[in-house]
């Protein structure tokens, strides 16, 4: 038996002591008159109270009222509340020295035992004395009611214990509860005069006499009729009473001083007592014999005291108090999948936490002593044994027991099954194999490793000064010692890891074994298996247990929360504890534990606040942006560590205060929402700093708002300068005017380039040498001689100018792009996952988080996700803002001017001329740089130039209808007023889009028209053989490509494949049309006519296409003669595999004839073995490695001669112009 | 109801149902209060059909120039018809309207009435300003004096600050013309033009607009029905256009209707140009087509065969 420590104080000598049964709190009393209340859980001094005069040895918690009472060396008993923090009032009526002071369980009573040999119980609620108990005749020591009977036990000086009999004072107290008929109310009357006469209300029960000096303490067993004491006389005594006597069982001797006090354990058969000799001493209560002895060096005990529900002890003494726990409530336990091995009450229990069954296994009552229970419990699931360890023995001892293998329930739930096991010493033992242990001998410094016979095999040195030992993973030890833990190969008996750490009391390893937490009594140091350390988390107040959750989050519990700890070593409070319980596994949402008395108990928990923490910290933002819609979380902590992470975006999620959303806004950048709070806030830092958040992104109209509302002018005009919007910047300096500000007037001017003004504002300043030389340098000649007569000068008056000054006029450079109407390429912040996902779901989730977040949620989507909506109203409500700028935000210092300026304000915006804006038709031209975008701007020449940088396009007449069609089909009139010229709009391809630099114009052309139109049309008129019609067509396509806008990649791929395509066909239709041209023209031109069939079927065109080119070859080489040649075409015809059997059989004949008579007629410019292209322009072969130029668009081919005409093929293009090719997707 | 007898022949004007307006019954011995400005709307929409019917209009307009001192408003809407009449002697015409609107540059505060005449004086002037192209001078008719509260102003101004491409100078007046009346329909055509122009939500909304004057019983004339086709267009709903257009080739003279066939012509459909230039010659579209044909010849003159 141990005495564990749980607090300890410095104070005076003690003398009363008192615990709180509900709070951990603790009243002591002191000799020098104070009386402290400790929180010894936290061991904080919560209180002291210095009203008694003298010494206070009496004090007693109420069981439920917040009050506590006391009995001093003053006579006086008082009683306080601690809440209001202040004595309530005071019983009076005691002759001498309070001795001690007892609440009743039930009734309004103290008890109070005094010096004047008289023992009081008193009604605190009506604050009378309802009994004064004669009879002992010295200094009472002690008076106590019984725990449940109406029973009083007393000590005093008198060498007597008395039991006193109070039950008529009980009913006549009882009889007071009820409404009382007139016969109870005379006969209380009688009792009452009785009462003043005697004691007929309490009468000694039973004498006790037995002790040689003074009785100083006698208190009753909790439950038993047993009344133990203890005296000046150095002994304990026990005494047992029935109905009508009592009697003195035995005396426990042992003691060497005056035995202060002496009480029952609560719960077990033991007797504590607290003496003069500086010791506490436990006897054992049924053999009387000395159990344990705790001895201090200097301090006398006079009080000890017993928790009324815990197993708590405290104990006063000469320099202060001690509250200390007699056995370990941690039960020993291990988990091993489903089942749960722990001890309670000595004997080996298995719970199973599926069912949340469990029962006895069998006993250890033999291992270490009676009082003690085991320490740890280590199993084995291979050979179902468990090691179980105590450190009863000075070196500790541990025994191996083979479990029974029988699942049955055992006798007596395993009380009557005694172990077998074999016993060893060692400090502490696991098993470190299926089939060894270890055992750590303390004193030897030695590990000793044994087999499940329980026989050495081996011993091996521990490497460092080891306290404990623990498992650290197969075939390794983790090793304590005083500041740190060592991972030990037992095989290789080699150091493998250490890491530094307060001195470990429990390793908590995780299922997969990859995680291990080591507890000490305040840290918890979380590490991988090999002892890289990931964090270290600090509590205040004792770490108890842990346990890892599955998702490797680390469950613990404290003395009165239960906790989480991130693996990077991020912690909160999951729960508070009433009492400290003992994690043995977590899954899910429940906490398996052991609590205090052993018992396997279930906690349910909520794990949200830790997953969304881990799914953070994991950057799973799928799983965050579900708790964030499945849960309610709330609060400043959440806020607080989002913005501590580094996830501002998320945070503003949570918050409605506007300060801090505009703050977190900030934070994340986005802008609209920071805009949205600073209108909330309106203050002027917050515009501030909305201005240089928006300035950093280049937002210039929120820079603007921004600066409008914070009045900053020169900013303002600065910003309108580097905007180009010198509209606004007439108007600031309109207000720069109205505001009398000639520096800002001066400014706006040089902005402007406005000279007049410039001379102006220095002329009325008075500066007129300034004022002359720029009216001369701007040319303002008149000007500047009315200047200089002002100022009463002649030219000859003055200095020449300086040397280098020189006559340029200083302006401003001109605007090459207005800025003032979007804003700046925008830094792209990458659009947050979770302003996208909580924009798209915002909507799904409003039912769902109806409760908590969903008006957030809601708002979130209308600002942010809904493209189509949100910004457009944002912009247009920031132009808007834009023209309150004189009307709202200036405020000029004179009202008068107030007046003035808002009288100007509405008509001088409209007033002093409307330039004309940026149109769309510009936006689009700007916007993208394909060629029919530019035309359906209406930007021909862009448009053209376009193509000729990107096809060399140079003769565009045959693009004109195309040009002209893709510019009506994005302009839409609109009628309006009436009379008026109807309004012309911009159709858009992209109406969804609001953002200027986006628009982009309505698609005229698109492939897929083309394809079902025109491609397949032109194919028919190939197929029929109206070869000069489908010739035009695809010329035509050819053309049109050039306009088209595809919209995805594999469009644009398509449309170059196409454009090689139309190129073969033309030639091919080229030379077929030439061909037949010839065929009528010149029939005796045999060879070219031979040599344009040839070449005809080396265009690359579709298969069927190929085939009746071929077939066409091979009978006008027959006809011609050309037998040899026309069997190669035939063959290839073959080869081609035509569907059609006659073409087939035709093509073996040809073949056939070729093989009799390979010869040719005429002579032809063809060779079929080389590859070639074919010119198409003077329709020749190009035979590979000849030299030959490009037209751009089609690739066609050109013999060098043609460099610099117009491409045949296309109509548009100059051929070897280099391009960069064409583009049909922006 | 708000015993605002002008109401109906307002809202038919407004309602672009143009020729409904130019209908409604007018009686010359009307002596009511109503009488001027009710003759002034009946003329006002004749000179808005297309092509006006200037005579119509005068004939309304005669009982009330014969009185001894005519109304300015009178004046100003028979400005208008004169100038519709012929090319020559424009110009004497705006320098009258011109006049006009002087008279009122100096009044400190007008009656109720007064105010109203001035609007239309300036609505008429405006429209003669816009369309002489002096877009300086129609602003600042449009912005000063009773104009700044005139709904009927302000749309002149919102369509010319549009056509101007001032979308931005557009939303602030809607937003001010707003704070004068809300659901005028005016303020709902203000904003469905800028809607229009904006794209995304907005134009959503203006969709609305003109599916609503689709559904009023007055409604689907040649002007309603290209707006409402418009929408769609803009919308990138291009069947549904068709179909309108189609709908209104079906009435009376919508073949012939420029605003109709400018529609049609921004739809690609076949030989709708050419029938705009031939039916509406003045029509803008048909006059900026014709425009950027020269344009393109003028471009492509630039390019040719590089050495």
């Amino acid at each position: 038996m141990q005495m564990l420590t749980k607090f300890e104080s410095k104070s005076p000598r003690v003398k009363g002591i008192a615990f709180h049964p509900k709070t951990p709190l603790l009243a002591a009393s002191l000799h020098n008159g104070t009386i402290q209340l400790w929180n010894y859980q936290m061991g904080t001094l919560v209180d002291r109270y210095d009203e008694h005069d003298g010494p206070v040895r009496g004090i007693c918690f109420h069981p439920t009222q917040p009050i506590f009472c006391s009995g001093g060396d003053d006579y006086k008993i008082k009683v306080w509340n601690y809440k209001q923090r202040k004595c309530l009032f005071t019983l009076t009526g005691h002759l001498d020295y309070v001795r001690t002071v007892f609440f009743h369980r039930e009734y309004p009573w103290i008890i109070s035992a005094s010096d004047d040999q008289t023992i009081r119980i008193w009604n605190w609620q009506s604050r009378t004395c309802i009994a004064i108990l004669t009879g002992h005749n010295h200094y009472i020591m002690c008076a106590q009611f019984h725990p449940w009977d109406d029973l009083v036990v007393s000590a005093s000086m008198d060498l007597t214990v008395r039991v006193w009999d109070i039950s008529g004072l009980r009913k006549k107290n009882q009889a007071h509860q009820a409404p009382m008929s007139f016969e109870e109310q005379a006969a209380r009357a009688n009792q009452g005069q009785a009462d003043l006469f005697g004691n007929a209300d309490c009468t000694v029960k039973f004498l006790l006499e037995g002790h040689d000096r003074g009785v100083n303490w006698a208190s009753f067993h909790p439950t038993l009729p047993l009344i133990v004491s203890c005296g000046d006389d150095r002994q304990i005594k026990l005494w047992r009473m029935s109905e009508t006597k009592a009697w003195e069982v035995d005396s426990c001797r042992g003691h060497f001083n005056n035995v202060s006090m002496t009480m029952f354990h609560p719960r077990h058969e033991l007797i504590l007592s607290a003496s003069e000799d500086k010791t506490i001493r436990v006897w054992d209560m049924t053999k009387r014999t000395a159990v344990q002895t705790f001895r201090r060096e200097h301090d006398r005990f006079w009080v000890l005291t017993a928790h009324p529900e815990l197993n708590l002890f405290a104990a006063g003494h000469d320099n202060g108090l001690i509250v200390f726990k007699l056995e370990r409530e941690r039960p020993a336990f291990s988990l091993s999948g489903n089942q749960l091995f722990y001890v309670k009450d000595k004997v080996i229990r298995m719970a199973d936490l599926t069912t949340g069954t469990n029962q006895g296994i069998c006993s250890v009552r033999k291992l270490g002593s009676q009082w003690v229970q085991p320490r740890t419990l280590s199993y084995n699931p291979a050979e179902r044994a468990v090691l179980v360890t105590t450190q009863a023995t000075e070196n500790g001892q541990y025994e191996l027991v083979t479990l029974p293998k029988t699942e049955g329930p055992a006798a007596g739930d395993g009380k009557d099954v005694p172990s077998e096991g074999k016993k060893g010493t060692g400090a502490s033992a696991i098993f470190v194999a299926r089939n060894r242990l270890a055992a750590l001998d303390k004193t030897a410094q030695s590990i000793e490793i044994r087999d499940l016979s329980n026989n050495l095999t081996k011993s091996v040195k521990c490497p460092v000064q080891t306290t404990d030992i623990f498992y650290g993973g197969t075939a390794s030890l983790l090793l304590a010692t005083a500041n740190s833990v060592v991972l030990f190969d037992i095989q290789q008996q080699k150091t493998l890891a250490e890491v530094t750490t307060p001195a470990v009391k429990y390793v908590v390893w995780s299922a997969d074994g990859n995680m291990v937490a080591l507890l000490s009594k305040h840290t918890i140091t979380i590490a991988n298996k090999s002892l890289g350390q990931s964090a270290l988390i600090h509590e205040t107040i004792r770490i108890k247990s842990a346990a890892w959750d599955d998702s490797g989050i680390l469950i613990y519990t404290t003395l009165n929360h239960i906790k989480y700890a991130l693996p990077q070593g991020d912690n909160g409070i999951i729960k508070t504890l009433e009492q400290p319980v003992y994690l043995t596994r977590v899954k899910g949402q429940i906490v398996h534990c052991l609590d205090r008395t052993g018992t396997p108990r279930t906690i349910t928990i909520d794990p949200t606040e830790y997953r969304f923490k881990l799914a953070l910290a994991r950057k799973n933002y799928d799983e965050v942006l579900q708790i964030i819609r499945n849960s309610n979380l709330v609060g400043q902590s959440i806020i607080a560590y989002l913005q501590k992470k580094g996830y501002p975006e998320i945070a503003l999620h949570f918050v409605q205060d506007q300060q801090t959303r505009f703050d977190l806004a900030i934070e994340c950048g986005n802008l609209q929402v920071a805009l949205e709070m600073a209108r909330a806030v309106d203050r002027e830092d917050v515009w501030n700093r909305l201005g240089a958040a928006a300035l950093k992104q280049g937002n210039h109209s929120i820079v603007e708002t921004a600066y409008q509302k914070a009045k900053n002018f020169d900013k303002l005009s600065f910003l309108y300068l580097t905007t180009g919007n010198t509209q606004r910047l007439g108007m600031m300096q309109s207000i720069a005017v109205k505001r009398g500000d000639n520096m800002s007037r001066f400014q706006n001017s040089l902005y402007l380039g406005d000279v007049p003004s410039r001379v102006a504002v220095l002329r009325e300043t008075g500066q007129y040498p300034l004022a002359y030389y720029t009216a001369k340098t701007n040319g303002l000649e008149d000007l500047a001689l009315d200047i200089l007569e002002e100022a009463g000068m002649t030219e000859d008056d003055l200095p020449p100018p300086p040397q280098n000054s020189g006559h340029r006029a200083l302006a401003p450079p001109p605007i090459v792009f207005s800025q003032a109407e979007s804003n700046w390429p925008i830094k792209d912040l990458g659009v947050s996952f979770f302003d996208r996902a909580l924009a798209n779901g915002g909507m799904d989730a409003e039912s769902s988080t109806a409760n908590g977040t969903g008006e957030q949620l809601d708002a979130w989507a209308v600002n942010g996700g809904d493209v189509d909506g949100g910004d457009a109203g944002e912009e247009d409500v920031a132009e808007d803002e834009g023209w309150d700028l004189d009307a709202e935000v200036i405020a000029p210092p004179e009202e008068e001017e107030v007046d003035d300026v808002l009288a100007q304000g509405e008509s001088s915006d409209l007033s002093e001329g409307v330039s004309q804006g940026v149109s769309e038709n510009e936006m689009w031209a700007r916007n993208s740089p394909l060629a029919a975008d530019h035309a359906a701007a209406g930007a021909f020449e862009s448009a053209m130039q376009l193509l000729n940088r990107q096809v060399a396009a140079v003769q565009f007449a045959p693009l004109k209808p195309l040009f002209l069609q893709a510019y009506q089909l994005a302009h839409v009139h609109v009628p309006a007023n009436a009379s008026l010229p109807s309004l012309e709009f911009n159709v858009r391809r992209n109406p969804e889009v609001t953002e200027l630099r986006e628009v982009l114009p309505a698609i005229a052309f698109n492939l897929d028209d083309i394809k079902t139109g025109e491609v397949a049309e032109a194919n028919r008129f190939f197929a029929r053989a109206k070869f000069a019609e489908s010739l035009a067509l695809f010329r035509g396509i050819l053309q049109k490509l050039l306009m088209v806008v595809a919209t995805k990649q594999s469009d644009a791929d398509e449309i170059k494949e196409l454009v090689i395509t139309c190129r073969e066909y033309i030639v091919g239709l080229t030379l077929e049309v030439e061909r037949r041209r010839l065929v009528t023209e010149q029939p005796e031109n045999i060879s070219r006519n031979l040599e344009l069939a040839a070449y005809f079927t080396h265009c690359k065109l579709g298969a069927t296409h190929v085939q009746l080119a071929l077939r066409s070859a091979m009978s006008v080489f027959s006809k011609a003669g050309n037998h040899a040649t026309a069997a190669v075409f035939a063959r290839r015809l073959i080869d081609a595999n035509p569907g059609d059997a006659k073409v087939i059989t035709q093509a073996r004949a040809v073949l056939a004839q070729g093989d009799r008579n390979p010869r040719d007629a005429h002579e032809i410019t063809y060779d079929h073995f080389t590859a070639f292209d074919i010119c198409p322009a003077s329709l020749t072969p190009i035979y590979q490695g000849s030299p030959a130029v490009v037209a751009a668009y089609t690739g066609a081919k050109y013999l060098p001669e043609y460099k610099n005409t117009v491409c045949v093929v296309d109509g548009i293009t100059q051929v070897g112009l280099p391009a960069s090719g064409m583009r049909s997707i922006v | 109801m708000e015993a605002d007898s002008l109401y109906h022949v307002k809202q038919l004007f407004y309602q672009a149902c143009i020729t409904e307006a130019s209908s409604q019954p007018h009686s010359p011995s009307d002596s009511s209060a109503d009488a001027l400005p009710r003759a002034l709307y009946i003329a006002r929409a004749n000179l808005a059909l297309s092509p006006p019917s200037i005579s119509a209009a005068q004939a309304v307009l005669k009982p009330f120039l014969a009185e001894s001192a005519p109304s300015p408003a009178a004046k100003a809407v028979a400005a208008l018809a004169t100038y519709l009449t012929s090319e020559s002697g424009r110009a004497g015409v705006v320098d009258e309207v011109r006049d006009l609107v002087l008279e009122y540059e100096t009044e400190e505060e007008g009656s109720e009435e007064r105010k109203i005449e001035e609007g239309v004086v300036r609505v008429m002037a405006g429209t003669l300003f816009i369309l002489e192209g002096e877009k300086e001078e129609a602003v600042a008719t449009l912005t000063e004096g009773s104009a700044k509260t005139d709904l009927e102003c302000l749309a002149l101004l919102v369509q010319l600050l549009l056509s101007l491409d001032r979308r931005d100078l557009a939303q602030s007046t809607y937003q001010s013309a707003k704070k004068i009346g809300n659901d005028s329909t005016l303020i709902q055509a203000m904003e469905a033009w800028i809607g229009l122009k904006t794209g995304a939500r907005p134009l959503h909304q203006s969709y609305y607009y003109f599916e609503e004057l689709y559904q009023l019983p007055s409604g689907r004339t040649g002007p309603v029905l290209a707006g409402h086709a418009a929408a769609h267009l803009l919308l990138t709903h291009v069947e549904e256009a068709k179909a309108d257009i189609q709908e209104a080739l079906q009435r009376d003279g919508g073949d012939k209707d420029g605003d109709v066939l400018a529609v049609g012509t921004s739809l690609g459909l076949e030989g709708y140009a050419s029938k705009l230039s031939a039916a509406a010659p003045s029509h803008p579209f048909a006059l900026d087509l014709a425009a950027k044909s020269s344009l393109f010849d003028e471009a492509a003159g630039k390019f040719g065969i590089a050495a």
